[in-house]
């Protein structure tokens, strides 16, 4: 990486993000709208002041989303350049990674990602195949690529569904405080365990749900930051890796975990010149409860392995060790795609600033937030840092 | 005609119009029940799905090779589904001792990692596929 590959000069001076979950009432395009008008209030800059944005919508279709059209009709911001942008359910922060760069790159004093995505009208439903290869994808769907490496772990390792239950258990008490989730209700552990089976070993509960949604961020130079007076928080690192969507046929590929996750953390703190222990609390991507278990040990929170015992013993609960998913994550905030990304450095933003619900407010100490995004069967990942000054 | 039909002709013309030449000639090999992939004459990488050159070293001196018919499950999953889709609808690797790990569809009683399972074929809606059943001890 360049040395001159850092982010000093690049902070967040706003987020935004719509109420998740069926909303039916809403077009793709209002959606887009709720999130921008939280954002540019929270800014305090004008839609005027903003030179570029990137726009990230995994599935294009109902209403918008296949180019820049889309997010200019929706906030009325023509002739400034704007890029639509897809990496698997990665999308989100791959647009917030693209506005964070132009910023760095001084090219822009102020730019825009925004990741909005309308899933509640579309006609696949249940289990959708993810790819039509016809050799390689023996109807697979997402479900079933996550239960395959989560299969693999709990035979090594030794565990029931117990864990991957109280994944679930801890994201719906954090959701079922935060009035901007898709699902506000806690569950039990018996809830999630007696559930019916969507794909072993993920029952109902295990699985995230198809969300409507939109969130989005305002990046600036330092200086426009300080001349708005604003509470901003600085961009510490950035990290994206890009693996294979086919490991399985590396002989030596264990399938116990995620590699790009692994190789994006090195990135990001590689780049903030942090270790995994100087982060305060993560919003992960729990697509799946294991996936979230794998991302303890893929992110270095835990040895490979030892990442069930996390949350068996409390420690990535909002007053715990290593607060993961204060939000509720996807499991129970839900997951627009290509908003999953932009909603975590929302979600990192405010809990840096202090600004969410007290009962879920998590401890800082280092100031430090970390946020990552997964995509694909786990091949595509990022990983944000975030800090207060 | 119903979706049942409509999805089944798509799925057909899928294979039929997919990619390249060398998963046609997969899809072919299917047919006369022989369970082929492509492997590379000069460094020995074997491709899955096979390729009409080698993904290790991008040479075109390559061969088709049957792949064993035995291996071993090293990951599975049973996954509920509507529409076409039967239950059980078990998908899974199979470890291929000097081959890899290849994805494919499963069936059995009470499938666990490192069952033991055999490679047979299937006509569905016209055309062969592949699928590893659990062998009886
Ligand atoms: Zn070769």
């Amino acid at each position: 990486m360049s040395k001159r590959g850092r982010l000093d000069d690049v902070v967040v001076i706003g987020v935004g993000c719509s109420k998740f979950g069926e909303r039916y009432d809403k077009s793709y395009e209002d959606l887009a709208v709720e999130a921008f008008e939280e954002c540019l209030k929270d800014a305090g800059i004008s839609r005027e002041d903003i030179e570029a944005a990137w726009l990230g919508t995994f599935f294009p279709g109902f209403g918008g989303g296949m180019a820049g059209s889309s997010l200019a009709d929706a906030i009325k911001i023509y002739g400034k350049p704007i890029t639509r942008v897809e990496n698997y359910c990665a999308t989100g922060m791959e647009a917030f990674r693209n506005a964070v760069f132009a910023v760095a790159a001084g090219v822009y004093d102020i730019a825009l990602a925004l990741g909005v995505e309308k899933l509640k009208d579309r006609q696949s439903r249940g289990l959708p195949r993810i790819d039509w290869h016809p050799l390689l994808i023996k109807g697979n769907t997402a479900p079933g690529v996550f239960a395959l490496p989560a299969v693999r772990y709990m035979h090594k390792y030794g565990i029931d569904r117990k864990p991957l239950a109280r994944v679930a258990v801890k994201n719906h008490r954090n959701g079922a405080k935060n009035p901007k989730a898709h699902f506000q209700k806690t569950i039990t552990e018996e809830d999630a365990l007696s559930a019916p089976m969507v794909a072993y070993p993920f029952g109902l509960f295990d699985c995230c749900p198809v969300t409507d949604g939109a969130a989005c961020a305002l990046i600036a130079r330092k200086e426009v930051a300080r001349e708005l007076k604003k509470d901003y928080i600085k961009i510490l690192g950035i990290g994206l890796a890009v693996t294979s969507a086919r490991p399985q046929f590396k002989p030596d590929f264990e399938y116990i975990g995620f590699p790009a996750t692994h190789l994006a953390a090195e990135q990001a703190y590689s780049m903030a010149g942090i270790k995994p222990d100087d982060v305060d609390f993560a919003e992960v991507h729990d697509c799946f409860t294991w996936t979230e278990i794998s991302n303890y040990e893929d992110l270095g929170f835990a040895e490979k392995g030892q990442g069930w015992k996390l949350i068996m013993e409390g420690e990535t609960e909002i007053g715990g060790r290593i607060p993961v998913n204060p939000s509720g994550g996807l499991k129970s905030f839900g997951h627009p795609i290509g908003a999953s990304g932009l909603r975590m450095i929302y979600e990192v933003v405010n809990q840096l600033r202090g600004r969410v619900e007290k009962e879920r407010q998590v401890k800082i100490r280092n100031g430090i937030g970390l946020a990552h995004n997964l995509g694909g069967p786990g091949s595509v990942a990022c990983v944000t840092i975030l800090g207060t000054e | 005609m119903d979706i049942r039909e409509i999805i089944s002709r798509a799925s057909k013309e899928g294979i039929k119009y997919y990619g390249d030449s060398a998963t046609l000639k997969f899809y072919d090999f299917l047919k006369e029940r022989k369970f082929m992939t492509t492997k590379c004459k000069d460094c020995s990488n074997i491709d899955f799905p096979p390729r009409n050159f080698c993904t290790n070293c991008f040479s075109e001196n390559i061969e088709w090779i049957e792949i064993p018919k035995r291996g071993k499950v090293y990951a599975f999953t049973n996954q509920k589904r509507a529409l076409r889709f039967v239950y059980p609808d078990i998908i899974g690797f199979v470890e291929i001792e000097g081959v890899g790990r290849i994805l494919t569809k499963l069936e059995g009683e009470d499938i666990k990692i490192g069952d033991e399972v055999e490679c047979d074929f299937q006509e569905v809606d016209g055309i062969t596929l592949h699928i590893f059943r659990k062998m009886k001890s």
